[in-house]
């Protein structure tokens, strides 16, 4: 006969051994998992790179880039009136030593402009070793953390050789992996001993549940008078040696501390790059998803204000990028860099200075699919967004943000 | 003649059946309160326990001992009403820390290599002691509902000013001041954890400007004593008995 019992234990034993063995370490940060529109359509990346991929504890690494918060915002997600430029690494692999959005430090969250690019640089320094895959990151107040791309770093050596020394305004040099832990654990220890001691008070006057419970219903409303004038009074040094030592610490942290200040916190409003379209208009005709050639094909009308011929290099969006290598080379950076070599092709030829003029753009590849971005087309909106890359023949280049939406081809 | 005989015959048996029941439920006690009361603390207060750069003279002052009066009030009500044992207060914050101190040593420290002096623990035992002495001189949990809880709430941040004031001390760091609790937090990177989620000094009481924390630190007291009526209640509705009449 089942025993029904042993049958549920059993299974729970197996259910969590499965978990524990086919638990494995987070390898990435979930990029991928977020919704295409959410990537195309919110912080759009460009430029990033790194200046290192292998250092050594207490070396220091810089990230640099670029971002542009798009101009079709989707309406369900917060705008960035509030955000921190942040990096998406396990834990303080790194410490950051400093952080900048067009130069101004960004220590503070800040507010940023929908339909504007800034430029940024975290200075890292490396604390342990490990092999992470760290990411330029913005989290956006309501709408959170919003991922830039990501490369394999690697740092070597010994995290007990890693030193965070710093120096107040009051001219104490202090190393920040340590200090104040020796105070506070003696002060943790200090109470913690008091109340053991309290607690053995009352333990180790015997058996205390049962025969203190029996006496506790036996005398009813007397049952106060277990309470001994000696524990009172022990009740009573208690509390004024607590008190005491309370008011005495305070005054003594005081005296060791004088000068002290509040937590800071604040926001900042940055003022955003110069235009990076540089005098290049685009909008956007048409645009299909080609299912089964994993296909964006976009027809766009551009208009050249510059002095010089341009011509479509790159499409960027959703961290990947699909390059048109008669115009603009790129490789990928590492096996998780999503750069389409040879993606994008275009057709109608250059734009002339001062011209109007009809491109058909096509960015083909597998990435649609294994970077989830093809989902668009069973959004509420299914639009799309992304950044378009133009060039001169003396390499300049223009940015111009477009988007708009996307009708799926099955057959 | 009676088929059932007790096994206890002598006053020693059954000292030591009373000891015995000591040893195997009192352990058990103190496991469960450590684990409900962490569990209760870190869904409460969460963060401002966590870091070192939450604990603002505001909303952590205000927030801590209101969340963590809940345990102690409950314990009060149970340990005095069936045991008249006053240490209730202290055995659920000394649990708590025991909870806390495993939890930051293990996770914070050993998982996240965060710096441990980035995630000490409030220091708590100060208040409990305080509420159990109440509680054992007044004989009464209505008075250690009133001054007890009072005084949980008065002495929380000057009981730990020991503890963070020396991450109070100012820096220049990139051409901002900061405190040291401040460029902890910026230094050692929280991928999920942005500068944007501190509440720090937040509301209009900050126009009061430094003398906000007496204010915080009594209204904490106030709150604390209606919570631990609140709790002294959830104790008692804990600590009922109720057979079921039939399976």
């Amino acid at each position: 006969m089942l025993n029904i019992k042993k049958t549920v234990l059993m299974l729970m034993a197996i259910m969590v051994g499965c978990i524990a063995l086919y638990a494995a370490p987070a390898l990435a940060h979930g990029e991928k998992s977020q919704a295409a529109y959410l990537r195309m359509r919110t912080l759009l990346w460009y430029d990033v790179d790194v200046s290192t991929t292998k250092l050594s504890v207490n070396d220091e690494l810089t990230m640099t880039g670029k971002f542009y918060w798009f101009y079709d915002w989707p309406n369900n997600i917060a705008k960035p009136e509030v955000a921190f430029l942040n990096i998406g690494i396990p834990g303080p692999v790194f410490i950051r030593k400093a952080s900048y959005i067009n130069g101004v430090s960004g220590t503070n969250s800040t507010r940023f402009e929908v339909g504007e690019t800034y430029e940024f640089k975290v200075i890292l320094k490396a604390r342990r070793a490990a092999r992470v895959h760290m990411h330029a990151l913005m989290n956006v107040k309501e709408a959170g953390p919003l991922i830039g791309p990501g490369r394999w770093v690697e740092v070597t050596g010994d995290m007990a050789d890693f030193t965070n020394e710093v120096t107040t305004l009051t001219g104490e040099t202090v190393d920040l992996e340590t200090y104040g832990l020796a105070n506070a654990v003696k002060w943790h220890i200090f109470w913690g001993v008091i109340a053991v001691a309290w607690l053995l008070y009352w333990i180790f006057q015997g058996p205390i549940l049962i025969p203190r419970y029996k006496r506790v219903k036996m005398l009813g409303d007397d049952a106060d008078d277990m309470i001994s004038a000696t524990d009172r009074m022990v009740g009573l040094v208690l509390l004024i040696g607590t008190m005491a030592v309370v008011v005495w610490s305070y005054y003594h942290a005081h005296s060791q501390f004088p000068v002290t200040i509040p937590l800071q916190s604040g926001q900042i409003t940055i003022p955003a790059l110069p235009d990076a379209a540089r005098g290049v208009n685009v909008e956007m005709v048409d645009a299909r998803y080609r299912v089964p050639g994993r296909a964006l094909e976009f027809t766009i009308k551009v208009t050249n204000n510059t002095n010089s011929p341009i011509r479509p290099g790159e499409f960027t969006s959703a961290n990947v990028r699909w390059m048109n290598p008669e115009v603009s080379k790129a490789e990928p950076a590492d096996s998780h860099d999503p750069v389409a070599s040879n993606g994008m092709v275009y057709e109608g030829g250059a734009v002339m200075p001062g011209q109007t003029k009809l491109l058909k753009v096509t960015c083909t590849d597998a990435a649609w699919e294994t970077y989830r971005l093809a989902k668009l087309i069973y959004d509420p909106d299914s639009r799309f967004g992304g950044l378009l890359f133009f060039f001169d023949e003396e390499g300049n280049r223009s940015v111009v943000a477009l988007g708009g939406p996307l009708l799926p081809v099955f057959i | 003649m009676s088929a059932v005989h007790s096994a206890i015959t002598t006053a020693e048996q059954q000292q030591r059946i009373y000891k015995a029941f000591d040893l195997i439920v009192i352990p058990i006690v103190v496991l469960v309160i450590i684990g409900a009361n962490h569990i209760h603390a870190m869904l409460t207060m969460g963060d401002w326990d966590f870091w070192i750069d939450w604990k603002d003279r505001r909303w952590w002052v205000t927030v801590t001992p209101i969340a963590l009066i809940f345990f102690p009030a409950a314990l009060h009500f149970i340990l005095w009403s069936n045991f008249r044992l006053p240490f209730g207060a202290t055995l659920a914050t000394a649990g708590l820390l025991i909870g806390e101190w495993v939890n930051r040593i293990a996770n914070f420290v050993g998982w996240a290599y965060f710096p441990l002096n980035m995630v000490v623990p409030a220091e708590i035992i100060p208040m409990a002691l305080c509420l159990d002495a109440i509680l054992l001189i007044s004989r009464s949990l209505t008075m250690t509902g009133i001054l007890g809880s009072m005084l949980w709430g008065v002495i929380f941040y000057p009981a730990n000013w020991v503890l963070i004031a020396p991450f109070h001390v100012p820096i220049e760091y990139n051409g901002s001041m900061m405190s040291l609790a401040d460029l902890i937090g910026y230094n050692y990177v929280r991928t999920g954890t942005p500068e944007y989620i501190r509440i720090i000094e937040e509301g209009t009481l900050r126009t009061f400007g430094e003398d906000v924390t007496p204010v915080s630190a009594f209204f904490a007291g106030f709150i604390s004593v209606f919570a631990y009526f609140l709790w002294i209640g959830i104790g008692k509705w804990f600590a009922k008995t109720t057979w079921m009449k039939r399976v």
